[in-house]
């Protein structure tokens, strides 16, 4: 099989990267941290390039298109801007959107128009459970993640993705750098997800489409912001904005 | 009815974006008849906007202009919509949360509502990804919020573009 992972460096794109990898797997690893894409395992063909980097992305899809047929394509780079949301640099919301939003969509529908996908292929759209739940302190954020999900399902039922696999990931809180940058201050790492146990989780659903929810807990958590979205955001509120907003100047 | 608080200097006036399109004119013409003050922003003069003030400056210029005003509601009217799906997204999402950040002071100020309009969904995918994230930018903003400015998103009906952007004004 030969993948495509982006944000490949940290988190769970390495994590995929090495679950892939294992078993003899043909992995590019896109991520702008190049000295993290050297540390990979062998068998990975490192792609140093910037998803913010909006002028450079044709030439990106170029190079990407030329690697490919793709067997999976896994978007997972995402950055985030946390904090009570008019103190945050406009200019990192930029970045937020353009990283998690619209890098995805221009790419696939790249890799799509240069037929760089393989009969059959899966593309994975890693968003978040804020889909679910909400999460104001990251309102931007949150914003990108909804509009990922939504192109998801509205690609999957689209006539240039047919016969392709689109499967939306929702993963709840990881144990990552990611997430260590952008928690309240203070907090706990009980309670996130390792990445490598999220990857296997995604990795067992290559091949299908829908939504995956990785752990029980996060899925009931899900399950609890479609029965009761209110409350739902009320609790992100409390647990995450509170603490968030006083960290942030204003 | 909230969402014209008076202070000293009269009314806090409502904003209203890109009120150089068919649809701005409208909502900024029926909310004057409403009785509210209005100010609208755009980047050309249009006569149908009737003698309301007017800043044309492109939005995020105009909307400078508005610091350390009050405001009792702004309006972002969505602009004209590109089919590329980045530029799409620059028009639908980054432009309305700069300017909603812009104007988080003078909408704090007087306890403000924030509206964000929906365009109806068509069939690409860049646009149902613009829409879904617009509702997830509202729903954190309502509970960022909460308690200081009011944040209603409302879908636009072609066939009354009006009247759902005043019922959210007065839904508080």
């Amino acid at each position: 099989m030969r993948a495509l992972v982006t944000g490949a460096a940290s988190g769970l794109g390495r994590a995929l990267v090495t679950a892939l990898a294992a078993p003899g797997h043909t992995v590019c690893a896109l991520d702008r941290d190049a000295a993290g894409l050297a540390t990979l395992p062998p068998g990975t063909e490192p792609l140093s390039a910037d998803l913010a980097d909006r002028p450079g992305r044709p030439a990106l899809a170029a190079r990407l298109a030329a690697l490919g047929p793709f067997d999976a394509v896994l978007h997972v780079a995402g950055i985030s801007a946390t904090g009570r949301f008019e103190a945050i640099d406009p200019a990192a919301h930029a970045a937020v959107i353009e990283v998690n939003l619209t890098a995805p969509i221009a790419l696939t529908d790249a890799l799509l128009a240069r037929g760089a996908l393989a009969p059959g292929a899966s593309l994975v759209f890693v968003a978040s459970l804020s889909h679910r739940t909400g999460y104001p302190g990251a309102a931007v954020y949150a914003a990108s993640k909804d509009g990922l999900v939504a192109y998801a399902a509205a690609l999957a039922a689209s006539p240039a993705a047919r016969g392709l696999h689109v499967l939306t990931v929702l993963p709840g809180p990881l144990d990552t750098p990611h997430a260590a940058r952008h928690a309240p201050p203070g907090a706990s790492r009980r309670g996130r997800m390792a990445p490598e146990r999220a990857a296997r989780a995604i990795l067992a659903r290559l091949g299908t489409g829908g939504t995956l929810t990785p752990g029980l807990g996060p899925a009931a958590f899900g399950l609890l912001g479609r029965l009761a979205p209110g409350l739902a955001t009320a609790l992100m509120r409390r647990a995450l904005y509170r603490p968030l907003s006083r960290g942030t100047p204003g | 009815m909230r969402s014209n608080p008076r202070s000293a200097n009269g009314p806090a006036p409502c904003l209203v974006t890109h009120a150089d399109t068919l649809l701005g004119a409208a909502i900024a013409r029926a909310l004057a008849t409403a009785g509210h003050a209005v100010r609208a922003t755009g980047t050309a003069p249009d006569p149908r906007l009737d003698g309301i003030p007017y800043h044309p400056a492109t939005e995020a210029a105009a909307v400078a202009s508005f610091a350390g005003s009050r405001l009792a509601a702004a309006i972002l009217i969505p602009g004209p919509a590109p089919d590329d799906p980045p530029a799409l997204i620059d028009a639908g999402l980054l432009a309305p949360a700069h300017l909603a950040q812009a104007l988080h002071p003078a909408l704090a100020a007087a306890k403000g509502t924030l509206v964000l309009l929906r365009t109806p969904p068509t069939a690409t995918p860049g646009a149902a990804a613009l829409q879904s994230a617009l509702a997830g930018l509202a729903r954190a903003l309502r509970a960022e919020w909460r308690g200081t400015i009011h944040v209603a998103l409302v879908d636009l009906d072609p066939d009354a573009p009006v009247a759902p952007v005043l019922a959210a004004l007065e839904s508080r």
